[in-house]
């Protein structure tokens, strides 16, 4: 896995500190359910340039900066990076082993996580950022057989305070948590909306989640849909 | 400041698959139900676009429809694929839609795929917005891509892929097409994406890029599962 990337270089350092930059946040997991792989696409105009720096912060579900890579790559093809051997020093929350990347690159550089599993793979988009002015909507449905979970990314050094409210049929309901400083949550919504979740077998109820921010914490939110199938295995997809 | 907001993007019609549009008429801190109107509009190759109205609606208040129940000629259709924009507007002068968000749905017994569709008019101006994407041939996924012209006249965006032109990208007025990886990477040496061996088998990748001036088209990667053929996410550049 690491032989296929250069060794971190003077002239990486140099664009990296520079402010010529663009970074992006997303949320990984590697354990027990799924794998995680990012996938780096670029612009033509990086073609001139040469390789690519690219330098990936690994914060645990509470914050802490656990991992960092720096690593080079050939933008006349798709950059791709297993993220299962960096994982090990992340601590498990909710009984997953998940974390917050920061990706930093130069402009023109997109990143997009894949997780997969045995049962397939989907990618993960990036989590919609949460301002004061701006909150999030997901279209989830109610159902025995799905289970609907809200990760959410803290890109900020102060503690979000996030309110969830669930509208489904014609009621409101609304719960409040809280994200560590660049730390990672989920949330599952059967588990924190239990009444709305119909008998097994019963038809599932659409509904809709939106999601705020309450301080001036920089927040992002995506939706992680798993759905049982027949023969107990689970599909998983989320928004992107 | 937005009155009105556009998105466009596309939708399945299809006896196991059915399309939903979720909206989100936001004002970010004005929060008074005011009533918005929402009005969809459906095309694809062959076929005069086709619109309606939905009323009903309220500020802050998330609603969705599903589209073969809107257009019951859907249900009828041969057109698996179609083109669709989607425009939510407030009468309400001091009313900013501008943070108002909408999603799409393909949903399906099995699963949901849902995918937020390009906006191309009122909505946030997106700094140093993405117009690259992978494009995948794997154990996991195949790529395809959907060219969508919502315009009277024939467009062709430029596509390159691994920085080289991905071949012919031209789509009639009012109709949408979807290029196989395959025929996109033609241009590339040996004809195919080069291989990388990974952990999980045989990878193909190569960087999509929406280049040259912005045209009115929107182009989606459409990522399907190797053995169903399923879309299972849906990504726009």
């Amino acid at each position: 896995m690491f032989n296929r990337f250069k060794a971190r270089t003077l002239r990486a350092v140099n664009i990296m500190s520079s402010s010529a930059q663009s970074s992006v946040n997303l949320w990984v997991s590697t354990y027990p359910f799924f794998e995680s792989t990012l996938l780096f696409s670029f612009e033509e105009k990086l073609q001139a340039v040469g390789p690519v720096p690219v330098q990936i912060l690994f914060f645990d579900p509470d914050g802490s900066l656990f991992n960092e890579v720096q690593i080079e790559l050939d933008p006349t093809r798709t950059g791709l990076l297993e993220l299962e051997p960096f994982m090990g020093g992340c601590k498990l929350e909710a009984g997953l082993k998940h974390a917050h990347v920061e990706v930093r690159s130069l402009p023109g550089v997109r990143t997009t996580s894949r997780i997969h599993a045995s049962t397939g793979a989907c990618i993960m988009g990036a989590p919609c950022e949460l301002t004061s002015r701006h909150s999030a909507f997901f279209p989830v449905l109610m159902s025995a057989e799905r289970s609907p979970l809200m990760v959410l990314v803290n890109r900020s050094n102060i503690e979000a305070a996030i309110r969830l409210r669930l509208y489904c049929a014609k009621r409101m309901p609304e719960m409040q948590t809280s994200v560590p400083a660049h730390g990672a949550r989920l949330v599952s919504v059967a588990t924190d909306f239990p009444e709305f979740v119909p008998e097994e077998g019963a038809r599932g109820v659409p509904a809709y989640l939106r999601i705020s921010c309450l301080n001036g914490a920089e927040c992002g939110v995506q939706l992680l849909d798993l759905a049982k199938q027949d023969k107990g295995q689970e599909v998983f997809t989320s928004v992107s | 400041m937005s009155t009105s907001v556009k998105w466009l993007g596309f939708g399945i019609a299809s006896a196991l698959t059915r399309t939903a549009a979720h909206f989100y008429p936001s004002s970010g801190n004005v929060t008074a139900p005011y009533p918005v109107s929402c009005r969809l509009t459906i095309f694809a190759e062959g076929q005069a676009p086709t619109g309606l109205t939905v009323d009903g609606l309220r500020l802050s208040q998330p609603e969705g429809v599903w589209v073969d129940e809107a257009f019951p000629v859907l249900k009828s259709s041969s057109a698996a694929l179609f083109g669709m924009e989607v425009c939510i507007s407030c009468q309400q002068q001091r009313v900013d839609l501008e943070n108002s968000s909408c999603v799409l749905e393909f949903a399906s017994l099995v699963s949901s795929v849902r995918f937020w569709p390009v906006c191309t008019e009122g909505g946030p101006e997106i700094v140093g917005r993405s117009r690259v994407a992978p494009l995948i041939k794997d154990p996991f996924h195949l790529t395809s891509v959907i060219v969508i012209n919502p315009t009277d006249q024939p467009q062709q965006p430029k596509l390159l892929l691994n920085g080289k032109p991905a071949g012919n990208s031209e789509v009639g007025a009012f109709a949408l097409k979807e290029f196989e990886l395959d025929s996109l990477a033609a241009s590339q040496p040996d004809g195919q994406l080069a291989p990388q061996e990974v952990g999980f088998g045989l990878f193909r990748g190569g960087s999509l890029e929406f280049a040259g001036d912005r045209t009115p088209c929107a182009i989606y990667l459409v990522y399907r599962d190797v053995l169903t053929k399923r879309p299972v996410s849906v990504v726009s550049i």
